[in-house]
């Protein structure tokens, strides 16, 4: 960074940090959404346990993936969420048939649509469908005890569905929050920048609460930028657990190295940055790991590893893109360049979504009378010179 | 009838020296019966810097130009809304009817603001084609 322009900078990637924080509320699952999720998850659990055949294997629904990790983000294509969970049958090994295992919880999910949600098949899982409306739909991956690897893994249908995979959802989620919960080094100026923004002594539009989480914001935008940037060849995309964990870990990594930072944005940057330091190249050439460190054999990445597969490549394609694209957005000359970049990292409709929001917190400061300009002529809320209310004329 | 006391008129002398308290940065004379003052604003810290003058004469209205960037080379051909010139861009800050400012108003607590409010929603024209600052386009017969 250049230390000459480093005051405007900071304010500039502080905005950035702002309006990114405003994408991400507009992505992730909402609070109400995410209870309604867990009651109807909780009585689906119910009815499966009051089920004479699956009851002898105790079974419990835990939720797995994005919702339970706090990273979702909602399709580019639909209104839907999915909430993705496993039904763990406590009292069963993968000693037993998955095929079967999986047709017996199918056929109580099938009985359960006289409660309301439409029951499907899919490959791995079973799809309950709620009525439009709820915004959100329950994939059910059955889940039994795997057996070899000596501690409490799970067995999930492989995805070819030729056999059990061990799997571990639960310590999973366990690791991403510790991890999640760790805090990177905020130098003095972020602070007291922070500090004098809540003594509203400084309150840049838009006027926004600090980044919250910076590991979970992070795996929303990068997912998000991947969603777009393969929107025309889904089946080319990274995975979102490959994006998930390479990020877990370059978050780990910049607060285990104590890096200092004056603003979130650099934190998202760097994170994005340092993502392909933890893919694993062992053995031979175009072999490729990215292991599920919850677990002793998962890789993330198997299906990179098939012959003839472009999946490593096009990880590579996108992770250059990515970086330019967040480098770029931290370059940009005005917001009209801004906003493209905008609609490149989260689509077009979510960044007009974000830029009306932006546009109406100025207008709400207008019409409050709240809304300033500092002494470099730059609008804020309360701090230095009101603006007056006026009505703009000419032709 | 209520009494609204009359606000005393500000003479150029007052206006820059209230210009030259409020924004350090910027510079600006009086010659000629005319003040001058040239300053930088960046409505937002993704925005520009434009450097935007403002022009008065003790019996006329104030006049705000945007020297640099050239608006009209950033709209790219396209009509930009509110200016009572396209080139050199002036800009149509409050409506001369509701008195929204007279020679009572300082210029630096009205136009300046109003010129970096107008900026911010030219830029956000230039981003989708629309107006979103509000305001009055005179009826042209």
């Amino acid at each position: 960074m250049s230390t000459i322009h480093y005051p405007k900078s900071l304010q500039r990637k502080r905005y950035l940090a702002g309006l990114l924080e405003i994408a991400c509320q507009e992505l992730e699952l909402p609070a109400l959404k995410w209870e309604s999720a867990k009651t109807a998850y909780g009585s689906v659990g119910t009815w499966l346990n009051e089920c004479s055949t699956l009851s002898q294997w105790d079974p419990l629904i835990l939720p797995q993936g994005s919702a339970a990790l706090g990273t979702t983000v909602k399709p580019t294509n639909s209104e839907n969420f999915d909430i993705d969970l496993v039904c763990h049958l406590r009292k069963a090994t993968d000693a037993s048939c998955h095929i079967t295992v999986k047709r017996l919880v199918g056929q109580r999910l099938k009985e359960y649509e006289k409660r309301g949600p439409k029951c499907s098949e899919y490959k791995r899982c079973w799809r309950l469908d709620y009525a439009v409306g709820s915004q959100m739909h329950l994939d059910i991956t059955p889940a039994v005890n795997h057996t070899a690897s000596g501690y409490r893994a799970l067995a999930v249908p492989d995805r070819e569905l030729k056999c059990w995979q061990e799997s571990n959802p639960p310590d999973y989620v366990k690791l991403f929050t510790e991890v999640a919960a760790l805090q990177p080094i905020i130098t003095s100026e972020l602070v007291e920048f922070s500090a004098k923004a809540a003594r509203a002594e400084i309150r840049p539009l838009p006027d926004q609460t600090p980044i919250k989480g910076y590991l979970r914001r992070t795996v929303q935008l990068v997912k998000r930028h991947r969603s777009i940037h393969f929107e025309k060849q889904p089946d080319l995309a990274p995975i979102s657990i490959i994006l998930t964990t390479l990020a877990m870990r370059a978050y780990a990594k910049i607060v285990s190295e104590r890096r200092a930072y004056n603003n979130e944005f650099d934190v998202v940057c760097d994170v994005v940055r340092l993502m392909p330091d933890f893919i694993r190249t062992p053995g031979q050439v175009g072999e490729w790991q990215i292991m599920n460190d919850t677990t002793k054999r998962e890789n993330f990445a198997e299906k990179w590893n098939k012959p003839g597969s472009l999946l490593a490549a096009s990880f590579y394609a996108w992770h250059r893109a990515a970086s330019a694209d967040f480098q770029a957005l931290a370059d940009a000359a005005d917001r009209a360049a801004s906003s493209i970049i905008f609609d490149r990292i989260l689509g077009t409709r979510l960044g007009t979504t974000v830029r009306a929001k932006e546009e109406s917190l100025i207008k709400e400061a207008r019409q409050h009378q709240a809304i300033a300009i500092t002494r470099n002529g730059t609008l804020n809320t309360y701090a230095g010179i009101m603006v007056p209310a006026t009505t703009f004329f000419g032709v | 009838m209520p009494y609204f006391p009359k606000l005393p008129v500000l003479n150029l002398g007052q206006q820059l020296a209230g210009l030259k308290a409020t924004y350090p940065s910027g510079a600006g004379n009086i010659s000629q019966r005319v003040l001058r003052w040239s300053t930088e604003l960046t409505p937002t810290p993704l925005s520009r810097a434009y450097c935007v003058e403002i022009e008065l004469r003790q019996c006329n209205r104030p006049k705000v130009f945007v020297r640099t960037p050239c608006l009209l080379d950033l709209a790219n051909g396209r009509k930009i809304p509110h200016l009572y010139c396209q080139n050199p861009a002036e800009l149509c800050l409050y409506y001369p009817e509701f008195k929204q400012w007279t020679h009572s108003h300082s210029l630096a607590r009205t136009v300046i603001p109003w010129s970096s409010l107008w900026l911010y929603y030219f830029e956000d024209w230039m981003i989708d084609g629309e107006w979103k600052g509000g305001g009055i386009h005179p009826k042209i017969s």
